[in-house]
């Protein structure tokens, strides 16, 4: 069950357009409001298809919190859809390498959780590693403390 | 406070929110956690610690 939700990318979905530097994803989350999301891949500076994950509440002035924590009650559905998008952007860029980390340690651990828990899945299209925080890194181990963490298709 | 794995995405429950794709035009308004997490990666990259992956 989790391959069709975390796989398939034929989910209902608006309108794709390609673009050049940055993707910027964005969603509705609709829980005890309706909150605005976005998911943007930025690229580093000095390596080349090596990106930066960042996510949060989309505010008025167009730009992202990472740190806004707004417990809308739906955090498995926001998950989902910020996991999804991460799988479309590898798909549309497999050289990419992703890396990301949570804005604290509770959330560290939860994308830590995730990835446990679905392992064996990701294990057979993506490398994944962890960012130990000594700065050395190693192939994912289940239920290991990491401070960040990097994803790339196979 | 809900722990860890109460929270966690039970993904064979969950059917993922549609979303959409935009174009940027240049970097936009950047919030400054956002700055601080690509401060935090770019340094890393200049430290040479991304790994030879």
């Amino acid at each position: 069950m989790f391959t069709l939700y975390f796989c398939d990318m034929n989910e209902p979905h608006y309108e794709f357009q390609e673009t050049e530097d940055i993707y910027v994803y964005h969603f509705l989350s609709l829980g005890k409001k309706n909150i605005p999301k976005q998911v943007i891949f930025y690229p580093t500076e000095d390596l080349e298809n090596t990106y930066v994950l960042a996510f949060g509440d989309l505010l008025p002035n167009n730009a992202i919190d990472c740190y806004s924590d707004s417990n809308n009650g739906d955090l498995r559905f926001v998950m989902t859809t910020v996991f999804k998008i991460a799988v479309q952007f590898l798909a549309k860029k497999p050289e990419a390498r992703l890396l990301f980390w949570g804005s604290d340690q509770r959330r560290n651990s939860l994308y830590s959780y995730i990835i446990t828990k679905n392992l064996d899945t990701l294990e057979l299209s993506y490398d994944i590693y962890g960012i130990k925080a000594n700065e050395e890194y190693e192939l994912f181990l289940p239920h290991s403390e990491y401070s960040s963490f990097i994803i790339k298709k196979k | 406070m809900k722990t860890i794995e109460q929270e966690i995405p039970d993904f064979t429950q969950c059917k993922p929110y549609q979303f959409t794709e935009k174009k940027m035009k240049g970097m936009g308004v950047i919030h400054p956690s956002v700055q601080e997490k690509l401060d935090k990666a770019n340094d890393f990259i200049r430290r040479g610690k991304f790994p030879k992956i």
